[in-house]
Order: structure tokens, then C-alpha cells, then sequence
């Protein structure tokens, strides 16, 4: 029998896309094929500022049909900022139009998902602020599992997202913190929703030993992400320097992640960065990490810092971001600052406390292992896409 | 195992600690010598009024408080009329004429990006003299991520 066909929508995709919603999707994407036929749409974009790095057209990932688009158009900062002034003035089509700035701008996309929806049991958008999400939730559809991934960043105040949100039949949060913003912002507490769409397996490998290129690193913090401006990184990087010079050590922070193009660097004699790494290499380095650091505000979830707690290293995390703060408060394997004088001081406790630091350490495995189980949350979303899926999904 | 390790009881230990020490509020979040110069100024002023009740206003409002100096803001005032006469973190949004007849002697700290030299053309237009106006450049605190 033919199986029912579910298709993600996000901004874009691909094995060496960096960036942890779009990661998540495709876990998400390659755990259900066993249940449904998947298909992807998504942009040709790899990252900022949008470009068309892949080909437009079909592929296969991991076993996931990816069907891609070309972005018309890329973000210009001087235009977003004219159409935050339109918007303030009441101009007509403001919004909308910023939306399409914000990119990553696919009207084929959109097109291609409208003239094919009945073939669709339901449609999943990803990530509340792109416009093939924005644009695929203001279709009409009655068929739409959403995954807003949303995190309170000015950008969720704006007016046109009430509508998106209404769009959805039903949402899936990544966390209770998530949730509570989204029931504050919209009017969406009646829609039917779970809770956690991410599971984590992770690796078993031989030897955890360092690879021999990274061999040499043996006193590290670690931080995983995109370097760039919109995870905070700068502000972990000036922290981080201010705490070397008033507390000399070998200590170094070990940078893994793509950098943004227009992301500046200030280089340190203590700060390493080491680029894209492969899945190996970064496990191992986060296991033989002191532990990992979390500057981001803007988080609705953060699989880096599941990694992390699931191999057994704490975390120090940003508390200005809710939902990482809340990951450390449930999981009890992680401290939280909101300033330099906090982050300078949870360093020091998590270097000079062995007894409490190893408890954290194995707080953060069973945290993970009990509740990031692969098992549990695909039973949980495919429930939800039944549910998605039931009744008219014509408009 | 029985687990004894909370860590909001580590966190607000830690708290206590900068508290007791008194670490300044530039210190705590390695503000620049521009902030702590911009605070000390706003610190002698009787009253102050944030023009620009958007993102950088509101910060601004904040990071007041955070110094124990917000009670010294009067309101805020914005060109958008869309704003004006309503509220913005509890304190009333005018224009800028409403706010400079009800705060003549108020220092109007002027926070929006981009247009603060049309903004000062206009407060000085009204009459405010130059020591009372402050552009606040949230870029150069050293705050803003």
C-alpha cells in the first residue's frame, strides 16, 4: 500500500547546513520514514546571507526527497530597516514585505506547495520567522503540523505572526518555556500540541581519545555553534578573554562552527577555532571539554547543549535565554549567567568543585536518556500527525 | 544516587556573593568607558526623558533600572503618533512637545538608531538646550548583544 506522503517546509537543508533547527528537522525527517513517504521544500540557500548553493530541483538525503528552490533576492539590512519605519507608519503591505526581505524569499516554493497540497497528508513548517513558513501558514491549509521553534526575539511581536500562528491545526514545542511564550503571544491554547520533538542517540565509539589533530588541547572549555552575531558569540568571546586575564591558565575556549560571513573575529591567543568538524570529532571534543558554553539568547531548544549533557559534560548556559536556563534548572546539570561577574563565577565553580561537577555530569545523561528517547517521541509525533491529518484537509 | 546538586542553589550562592561584594553594574557586564560615562551623567540629572520608545528605549529604560537611577525617568516621548499616549514599560509615551512642557528641566536622552541627528535638529528646534540632550548610542556600551 501506497504510504501517506508528509512534507517538511524550512528555509534550508542539508547535511552540512549548520544550524540546530535545521538539524532537528532532518533527524526528524529521517526518523519517520519508516511511518510515511517524506518530502522536503526548501530553498537552494545553505546559510547568510542566502545565496543558491545547491542546485534547484530533486535529491535524495539520507533517504528524504528534498525538493529545492531557488531564493529570489537576498536580506539587506537598509531595507528591513525601511520596512520597520513603513510598518511604524502604518505603511500598507509593510510587513509583508519585510517577511519576504527577511527571506529566505521562495515564491516558487510556495507556489509549488499550493498547486500540490491534496497530495499531502499534512504539511510540517519549521521555524516560525522564515518566509516559506510564514508564507506556507498563510495558505489556508487545514492540514499543518507546525514546529515554530519560536524564542522571544523581537521579531515575534510583529503583528503579521498572530495570523501564522493561527495557521497551524497543530504545533509541536520543543520546550514548556517555548510553550508558555507562544500561549502568551497568540491565541493558540486550544490547538492540540506535544511536547519535545527531538531525540538523542548518540555515538558509541571504540575509543573517546581526542582525535590526534585536536590531541594537543587537554584543559578546554568548548562552544558549538554558528559564530556569529545572532547566537551571541561576541559577548561569550569578551567574557571569555576578560576571564583569562584575571585568572591566568591554560585554559582555552575550543570554537566549533561555520563562521558568518559578516561576522568579525577577535582573535585571542586562548581562543581556538576549529571550523566545521565532522560528527566524530565534534563528539569527542565535547566529551573531553570541561564543559560546553551556551552564550545564545535565542533558543528554543539547543541540541548542542543536549549533546553535551548526554556525553556526560555540564553546561554553562545563558540565562537571559529562558529555555536554556529552564534545560539546567529540570536537568540539574547546568549553571547560568546573566552577567560577566556570574559567568566569571560559574567557571570557578565548575573547575573547583570535582564532587558536585561529576554529579552534574551524570545528571545530564539520565537527563537526556530519560527524556530526549527517540522511542517515546516518535510515538508522540506521529500521534500528532494522525491527529494533523484527521478530517478535511481541503480548503 | 541520591542527587545533591541544585543548581539554583549554586546560581543564587553565586549571586550573594557579587552582591555582598558590590560590584559596580559596568563591571558585572564589562560595560564600556562610554556607559559608565553616559550613567554618571544620567546620574546628576533630576529627571530624564528616554526619546523613543522602541527597542533601544526600553533597553535604556533597563538598564536604568538595573543602575537604581529609572525613577529618575519621567516618561518617554516618540514621533510615531501610533505611540504617543500610550504606555511603554509603565511610564507614559508623549511627543516630544507634550514631554518637554510637562518636563521643561528633564534631560531627553535621545536612543534611536539612525536618526539621532534629525531627532537633535528637532529637540534643539524646541528650544532644549544642548546640555540637556544626551544621544545614547547603544553600540558603544558594549551591552547591546
Amino acid at each position: 500500500m501506497r504510504r501517506e506522503k508528509v512534507v517538511f517546509v524550512i528555509c534550508r537543508y542539508g547535511i552540512d547546513v549548520n544550524g540546530g533547527a535545521e538539524d532537528q528537522c532532518r533527524a526528524l525527517a529521517e526518523r519517520l520514514l519508516p511511518y510515511y513517504e517524506i518530502e522536503v521544500l526548501t530553498s537552494c540557500s545553505r546559510g547568510f546571507p542566502w545565496d543558491n548553493y545547491y542546485e534547484e530541483g530533486v535529491s535524495v538525503v539520507n533517504g528524504v526527497q528534498v525538493r529545492r528552490f531557488p531564493v529570489e533576492g537576498s536580506r539587506s539590512y537598509e531595507s528591513l530597516e525601511q520596512l520597520n519605519a513603513d510598518r511604524l507608519a502604518g505603511k500598507e503591505g509593510a510587513e509583508e514585505a519585510w517577511v519576504r526581505e527577511f527571506g529566505p524569499f521562495c515564491p516558487k516554493l510556495i507556489q509549488y506547495l499550493d498547486e500540490n497540497r491534496n497530495q499531502y497528508k499534512i504539511v510540517v513548517p519549521f521555524t516560525y520567522v522564515f518566509y516559506p513558513t510564514v508564507a506556507s501558514l498563510r495558505l489556508g491549509l487545514k492540514n499543518t503540523l507546525f514546529v515554530p521553534h519560536a524564542h522571544d526575539q523581537a521579531y515575534i511581536y510583529r503583528p503579521i505572526f498572530k495570523e501564522v500562528f493561527q495557521g497551524a491545526k497543530t504545533i509541536l514545542f520543543n520546550t514548556p518555556e517555548e510553550q508558555e511564550l507562544v500561549y502568551r503571544l497568540f491565541d493558540v491554547g486550544k490547538k492540540p500540541y506535544e511536547m519535545t520533538c527531538m531525540g538523542m542517540d548518540m555515538p558509541e565509539y571504540d575509543s573517546w581519545e581526542m582525535p590526534e589533530k585536536f590531541a594537543h588541547y587537554n584543559n578546554y572549555v568548548v562552544y558549538v555553534g554558528r559564530v556569529g552575531y545572532t547566537k551571541t558569540f561576541a559577548e561569550l568571546n569578551k567574557y571569555f578573554i576578560e576571564y583569562k586575564k584575571k585568572n591566568p591558565s591554560d585554559l582555552k575556549l575550543l570554537v566549533i562552527g561555520r563562521i558568518n560571513n559578516q561576522y568579525t573575529i577577535t582573535f585571542h591567543d586562548d581562543i581556538e577555532y576549529l571550523g566545521f568538524v565532522s560528527a566524530e570529532e565534534k563528539y569527542k571534543l565535547i566529551r573531553n571539554a570541561k564543559f560546553l558554553i551556551q552564550p545564545s539568547r535565542n533558543e528554543s531548544l539547543s541540541i548542542v547543549l543536549l549533546e553535551s549533557m548526554a556525553l556526560g559534560r555540564p553546561v554553562l548556559a545563558n540565562a537571559r535565554c529562558e529555555v536554556l536556563k529552564g534545560q539546567c534548572i529540570r536537568s540539574n546539570a547546568g549553571l547560568y549567567y546573566r552577567s560577566y561577574a556570574e559567568f566569571e563565577m560559574a567557571i570557578d565553580y565548575l573547575l573547583n568543585n570535582p564532587k558536585e561537577y561529576q554529579t552534574m555530569c551524570d545528571n545530564g545523561k539520565r537527563f537526556v536518556r530519560e527524556n530526549y528517547n527517540w522511542d517515546k517521541v516518535i510515538k508522540n509525533v506521529v500521534s500528532l500527525i494522525e491527529r494533523t491529518g484527521e478530517g478535511d484537509r481541503k480548503s | 544516587m541520591k542527587n545533591n546538586v541544585d543548581v539554583v542553589d549554586i546560581v543564587n550562592a553565586i549571586k550573594q556573593e557579587i552582591r555582598e561584594e558590590n560590584i559596580s553594574i559596568g563591571s558585572q557586564y564589562l560595560a564600556t568607558k562610554y556607559y559608565k560615562k553616559r550613567i554618571s551623567v544620567y546620574r546628576e540629572q533630576k529627571e530624564i526623558v528616554i526619546f523613543g520608545a522602541g527597542n533601544y528605549g526600553v533597553t535604556l529604560y533597563r538598564m536604568l533600572g538595573k543602575e537604581e537611577i529609572s525613577q529618575k525617568v519621567k516618561c518617554f516621548c516618540d514621533n510615531n503618533k501610533l505611540l504617543q499616549n500610550t504606555e511603554c514599560e509603565g511610564m507614559p509615551v508623549f511627543s516630544a512637545e507634550e514631554a518637554y512642557r510637562k518636563f521643561p528641566n528633564a534631560m531627553f536622552v535621545i536612543t534611536p538608531r539612525s536618526y539621532e541627528n534629525e531627532i537633535l535638529k528637532q529637540l534643539l528646534q524646541m528650544g532644549i538646550s544642548i546640555e540637556k540632550i544626551s544621544i545614547f548610542i547603544m553600540a558603544l556600551t558594549g551591552l547591546e548583544n
